[in-house]
């Protein structure tokens, strides 16, 4: 009789314990967010993106924080599903809770995805007119199968149409600094200019500068800084300064690297309670490609081959390929074959295998010398293609002393 | 023979069960009052950010099973202790009509009013004790049948109500409401619809057959109900894993939330049977533990003798001091919630246990029926 009690409790806590199929909160301070990832790593998590429209030109939600009432204005929800090609053919219930600066819930909506549904993306929105929403911080919340999955807050702020009282002080405009490197003492960008390459990860940033803050002294402000392609703002970024600020300076940056912005003609503009107080144009152009010829030694003929074998004592390359997939173990070998007809200058030549990066810079050399009566070579060098590597384009090349004399091309892929 | 057999004495572990799913009850109820997610979130149609609350409203879905089983077990001893003092079944019957009427007319006013704290009169809706009543009245029809008839009955209504479920009505209809919200599905009018808790009533009644009667010895009814349980449980997982006929929520995986988390209002199939099966193991568990824990258990058998003076007092209390006077209404975090209702659960032990002699030295008929 014990032992059934023992059963019974073990096999009761047990089934209980293991119900959340979510690890602990992590919670994102800049963005307000918290998410609770699946315990398996194939498991859907979830990605909530608050914005107040779509860009046109580029498709990406034009993603805020702050969001002013208004007779036409909606906050949006992108609700995207990560994982979910891991999970074809199943169920899913989602519900998503839209929650007042009070705590209560005013909209709630469940969506079943049915198996053959291969939706990745859920939609919803909530209007923000005056005197329907309270001013103050929203949740949005997120539930898969009626645990809580995800959670972003947003502010709602009042728009103000009196703005000529706001600014019957005097005018008041800004001044808007663009660069291409932040500075860590003050929001005023470094290597200030108006054309920028869109380098791997770069970014401009903008610096904002109030003139005659003096005629806002005591009011609160409000405005925004929009990012702008082709007059449509892509990012918005809300000004906000007490009645006991001081301040005059502000600042907000965007990325610019090729993936996430087409070359082009860009705007920053800063406005004050719904009115225009400043411009700034800028261009973006692609990054200057460093050119490597590829030079000729004459008496000299190089190959190489990337392959996921290779043969040691039999010189022979298996798994010839010019992508591979990124996993533990696995690695990359180069095989070059070199025929030197020449008449062998004195010393032992110097061959470097050199293997380049998606940043362009090379992260693996290795040097071999030659004998040099030998006509024919064949030598080796790999790399690994652990997680600690990065999808993207590679190469390998190789300089006989000095000059590049072949360069092969690959690429890497992610597991999944 | 069969008369002989009944012990004419109070079953403990049958009062130790139901004081038990009234403290499930009156921990969910205190939730109901004093959690603050439910400001934002439907106890019908729960949603859960931790563990804690998850268990905190889980472990409540075993109240209705465990009240309805418990109710049928106790119609049918009642029938039995009944017609063995020779009184006509008809009587019997009659009698037993009474007390469910009883029990209808207690819901539509005492109780209804008593979860705003009395602050409306709140007739025109049914709910727990209504249907419990309802149930009654149909067990009294069939509760002379021998037990095979009566399981057949329990589990072909149950095998039935998926397809009644999808009858289609018009919810702006008032008969159309009232008619399918009585007797099949689950809306503002009836949470407890009679058909799936009429069931589960039925196989209560059935249990009733080993608990009080065939299985003498406590080693015979742990092990016979402990391979009930099984079984149902094993029939519930394969329900569920099928994920067709039966279920009504989707589930991700064995073992999450979902996978134990049917719906309730109205219950599915799946539901019925993992909760006839929880009840049965339940019972199980506190038959073994009267051998090591009787005086702890004795505490639960105090409320499980007036469960339902138990719980028309403990809703009106948590209605009149946390809604009407709105003393930490919904405020309250996981840790608020269980001091909560430990601090109810106090001064309702000492209720029932005064209530208990009051009701065994009255003669009053509403005070012998309570």
């Amino acid at each position: 009789m014990k032992n059934i009690l023992y059963m019974l409790t073990i096999l009761s806590a047990a089934l209980l314990y293991a119900c959340s199929s979510r690890l602990d909160p992590v919670m994102n301070e800049e963005e307000g967010s918290v998410s609770y990832s699946a315990k398996e790593s194939s498991g859907i998590n979830i990605s909530v993106i608050l914005h107040k429209g779509i860009n046109e030109a580029s498709g990406n939600p034009i993603s805020v924080k702050t969001f002013m009432t208004g007779a036409k204005s909606k906050v949006y929800a992108s609700i995207k599903l990560l994982n979910r090609k891991f999970h074809p053919g199943e169920d899913m219930m989602l519900h998503i809770d839209w929650i007042d600066p009070d705590g209560n819930s005013f909209f709630m909506k469940r969506t079943d995805i049915l198996s053959g549904d291969t939706t990745s993306e859920l939609k919803s929105a909530i209007s923000v007119q005056p005197g329907k929403r309270d001013t103050g911080q929203y949740k949005l919340r997120v539930y898969l199968f009626r645990e809580l999955v995800a959670e972003n807050n947003f502010s709602l702020v009042s728009y103000n149409p009196d703005s000529a009282a706001v600014f019957s002080n005097g005018p008041v405009s800004a001044d808007v600094f663009l660069g291409s490197r932040y500075n860590r003492k003050n929001v005023m960008p470094g290597d200030t200019g108006s054309v920028f390459e869109q380098k791997n990860k770069a970014k401009v940033y903008a610096g904002i500068r109030l003139r005659n803050r003096d005629a806002l002294k005591g009011k609160v402000i409000e405005g925004e800084i929009d990012w702008c392609d082709e007059d449509r703002p892509f990012y918005r970024k809300s000004i906000f300064f007490s009645q006991h600020d001081t301040l005059k300076e502000t600042g907000s940056a965007v990325s610019t690297d090729i993936k996430s912005r087409k070359p082009g003609s860009y705007s920053v503009k800063v406005y004050l309670y719904n009115n225009l107080v400043a411009e700034k144009l800028f261009r973006l152009v692609p990054e200057k490609e460093e050119k490597i010829s590829v030079g000729k030694i004459k008496g000299i003929d190089a190959d190489v081959v990337l392959c996921s074998k290779f043969g040691k004592k039999t010189k022979k390359a298996f798994g010839i390929s010019d992508w591979f997939t990124i996993k533990d173990k696995a690695v990359v070998h180069a095989v070059l074959s070199l025929v030197d007809t020449r008449v062998k200058p004195a010393g032992k030549p110097e061959i470097r295998m050199e293997w380049v990066g998606p940043d362009k810079k090379s992260f693996y050399r290795k040097r071999f010398n030659l004998e040099s009566k030998n006509i024919t070579a064949v030598l080796s060098n790999s790399i690994s293609l652990s997680n600690k590597r990065k999808p993207g384009k590679y190469s390998c090349r190789v300089y006989y002393s000095s000059t590049l004399i072949c360069e092969k091309g690959f690429e890497l892929v992610a597991s999944h | 023979m069969e008369n002989t057999s009944i012990k004419a004495k109070r079953f403990e572990f049958v009062d130790q069960f139901r004081g038990f799913i009234v403290i499930l009850m009156l921990l969910d109820h205190s939730s109901y009052y004093l959690n603050s997610i439910w400001k934002y979130l439907d106890p019908a149609d729960p949603l859960f950010s931790s563990w804690g609350q998850f268990i905190l409203r889980y472990s409540s879905y075993l109240c209705a099973p465990g009240f309805l089983m418990m109710n049928g077990a106790m119609v049918w001893y009642s029938f039995k202790k009944r017609k063995t003092k020779g009184i006509a079944e008809g009587e019997i019957r009659w009698q037993m009509i009474k007390r469910s009427l009883f029990l209808v007319l207690l819901q539509m006013t005492w109780v209804n009013s008593s979860w705003s704290g009395f602050a409306r009169f709140d007739p025109f809706h049914l709910g727990i004790i209504s249907t419990i009543g309802m149930s009654m009245i149909g067990l009294s029809f069939i509760i002379q049948w021998k037990w095979q008839y009566r399981l057949l009955t329990g589990i072909l209504v149950l095998l039935i109500h998926p397809f009644l479920l999808q009858i289609h009505y018009d919810p702006s209809n008032t008969w159309q409401t009232v008619l399918m919200q009585t007797f099949v599905d689950a809306g503002e009018f009836n949470k407890y619809p009679v058909i799936p808790w009429f069931a589960v009533a039925v196989l209560g009644s059935v249990m009733a057959n080993g608990w009080l009667k065939s299985w003498e010895s406590d080693n015979k009814k742990v092990y016979m109900s402990l391979l009930i349980a099984a079984g149902a449980f094993l029939l519930a997982i394969a329900i569920r894993f099928a994920r067709g006929y039966g279920n009504i929520f989707p589930f991700s995986e064995f073992s999450s939330y979902s996978f134990f988390l049917d719906q309730k209002y109205p219950p599915s199939l799946y539901f019925n049977i993992w909760f006839f099966a929880s009840v049965v193991t339940g019972v199980s568990i506190l038959i073994v533990l009267n051998r090591y824990i009787s005086k702890i258990l004795d505490v639960m058998g105090i409320v499980g003798k007036v469960p339902l003076f138990f719980y028309c007092m403990h809703i009106a209390l948590l209605g009149i001091f946390s809604k009407r006077i709105d003393l930490f209404y919904r405020i309250g975090d996981l840790a608020d919630t269980l001091t909560g209702a430990a601090i109810l659960l106090t001064v309702m032990l000492l209720l029932s246990a005064w209530f208990w002699k009051v009701k065994q030295k009255s003669s009053n008929i509403i005070i012998k029926m309570i």
